[in-house]
């Protein structure tokens, strides 16, 4: 389930990216890189059983939906995070952030 | 029956009224003294059942294609399916610029053949293109980058096409507008010049190429979607519309910001993310700027249209988007830079801005080819600089569609090269569709 962030605009069309950053609150899109979508990279761990074509499916195969997608964003100009969030294609309209979890990944890095 | 042989005969009609669209300085004034005789270019026609060929997408590139298949290949069982309306995608949405200064081979290759074949189109097609060579110069702004332009103006000349590197001096007396100030935040130290690269009128092109299709028995069918494909053990046999499903032979997928949706209706997953580019134009004023300038500190290209407005663009908005609007900070940004060449231009106001969705692949080129689905083939993957290619693409997109080798100036466009790792990657980004 997600909530919609809405954004106050002329004639309810989301002219300027408001970004619900989960550590700051929603910040202006100048203060933010985009950062790609959001996809599962084959794991590095088991590399030998990774194929060209996992690799392949990974780097350049997109869904582009016209719709709801979901894409990393990096919080430039404030918190310096990353932030991995729901954005419609289609309408702008974010639904609620979930924060990338970086404790998550550095347990892995430790773990190798 | 009796109504299929109406429909033909109005065809028929439709088809011989149309050869009567003739454009010169007599018919002009011809039909301005008759009222109501302009000949109608573009009839409606009636689906048949089955075409040799479908074209999806009647944008220029569509419609190229169309033009070439019925004047150079003899094929005119034809259709051209259309969402919208004709040239109503990112043909009427760019700034309508054509050059061909680009240094990896296959991407100049395609590019220089397209603006030898500008020179000739508009006598071909009998429709005024508005073809103005007045010349293409792209601002360096650091002696690394003057270098860089050099290599590709070398590699440009090798080639056969012609460019040349203006110095500070030289780019004075050729653009006096320019601000060559020391003191700007990112002075011009030189430019390369392509004086055959210019501008044409876009939608002009669109409606050329479909009054020629037309002409010839082909069928451009507007406000038809398609709405999936027929495919038959891995061959497609047909297209489903909103006006029934037609069997073809072949189908060319050519939609542009579309490609993604159109090629998940076979199922296929493409390299190409879509992103929004957006263009403005100012108020017009009398003759300012005779020449394309493209200011390199950022991306801002600045042209003056006939009717003086001028037109102004600049790079992605950063991120996807199929919104077909744009973001405020992009529009800032391209009037900084814009102010930033030619300070006159902060006195103007902006009358309109548009934006389009360009198919950006990962490796930022054109996919051209053959798909994993036997007779569908795929024209896409052009981004923000299909525009100038369109009458070389048509023209070989034409021949793949009927002969079953590729030619070899799209043989490097292919949809394997993703796997394969031939990428095209001229600016050398990598796979980051919003910042190619």
């Amino acid at each position: 389930m997600t909530t919609a962030v809405r954004v106050l605009t002329p004639g309810s069309i989301n002219v300027m990216l408001l970004i619900p950053c989960p550590w700051c609150g929603p910040r202006d899109q100048y203060e933010f890189d985009y950062g790609g979508a959001d996809v599962q990279f084959p794991d590095l761990r088991h590399s030998p059983k990774t194929s060209i074509d996992d690799w392949h499916k990974t780097v350049h195969l997109r869904e582009n939906a016209k719709g709801e997608v979901r894409e990393f964003w990096y919080h430039r100009s404030g918190c310096e995070r990353w932030i991995s969030i729901t954005r419609n294609s289609l309408t702008h309209e974010f639904s609620e952030p979930s924060v990338c979890d970086e404790e998550e990944s550095s347990r892995n890095r430790d773990a190798d | 029956m009796a109504h299929r042989l109406t429909t033909t005969c109005e065809e028929l009609i439709l088809v011989r009224n149309s050869r009567k669209a003739k454009y010169s300085g007599f018919s002009l004034l011809r039909n301005s003294l008759r009222s109501n005789s302009w000949p109608n270019i573009l009839p409606t026609p009636e689906l048949r059942s089955y075409y040799d060929i479908i074209i999806v997408g009647g944008g220029g590139h569509g419609l190229a294609t169309a033009h070439y298949l019925s004047s150079r290949f003899g094929e005119t069982n034809v259709a051209v399916l259309e969402a919208g309306w004709l040239g109503g995608g990112n043909t009427a949405r760019n700034t309508a610029i054509v050059r061909s200064d680009y240094l990896l081979d296959a991407s100049f290759e395609l590019k220089n053949l397209a603006l030898q074949l500008w020179g000739t189109l508009a006598s071909e097609l009998g429709f005024n293109l508005m073809y103005s060579p007045r010349g293409y110069i792209d601002l360096a702004h650091s002696d690394g980058e003057l270098e860089d332009f050099s290599l590709r103006a070398n590699a440009m000349c090798l080639r056969g096409a012609e460019a040349k590197i203006l110095d500070r001096h030289q780019l004075r007396k050729r653009v006096p507008q320019i601000n060559l100030s020391e003191s700007a935040r990112f002075p011009v130290v030189g430019a390369l010049v392509q004086e055959k690269g210019g501008t044409v009128r876009h939608d002009a092109v669109a409606w050329g190429f479909a009054k020629s299709a037309v002409e010839a028995g082909v069928h451009v069918v507007q406000n038809c979607p398609i709405t999936g494909f027929e495919i038959n053990a891995g061959k497609v046999t047909g297209v489903r519309t909103n006006q029934g499903v037609v069997g073809c032979e072949k189908v060319l997928i050519s939609v542009a910001g579309a490609s993604s949706e159109v090629a998940n209706l076979a199922g296929l997953l493409l390299p190409i993310e879509s992103v929004n580019v957006q263009a403005f134009v100012s108020e017009p004023v009398k003759p300012a700027l005779d020449v394309v300038v493209n200011y390199n500190a950022g991306l801002c290209y600045i042209s003056q249209t006939d009717k003086g407005e001028f037109i102004l663009g600049g790079a992605t908005d950063g991120y996807p988007s199929f919104a077909k609007r744009g973001s405020f900070s992009s529009i800032e940004e391209v009037i900084v830079r814009a102010i930033q060449i030619f300070p006159f231009l902060s006195g103007l106001r902006l009358m309109r801005h548009w934006s389009g969705t360009a198919d950006i692949p990962m490796d930022g080129n054109a996919i051209l080819g053959s798909t994993p689905i036997e007779n569908l083939y795929l024209n896409s993957g052009w981004g923000y600089s299909g525009f100038k290619a369109t009458p070389a693409v048509g023209w070989l997109m034409a021949e793949l569609l009927t002969r079953k080798k590729p030619p070899d100036l799209i043989a490097p466009f292919s949809l394997s090269r993703f796997e394969t790792g031939n990428l095209i990657d001229d600016s050398g980004t990598g796979p980051y569709t919003w910042l190619h």
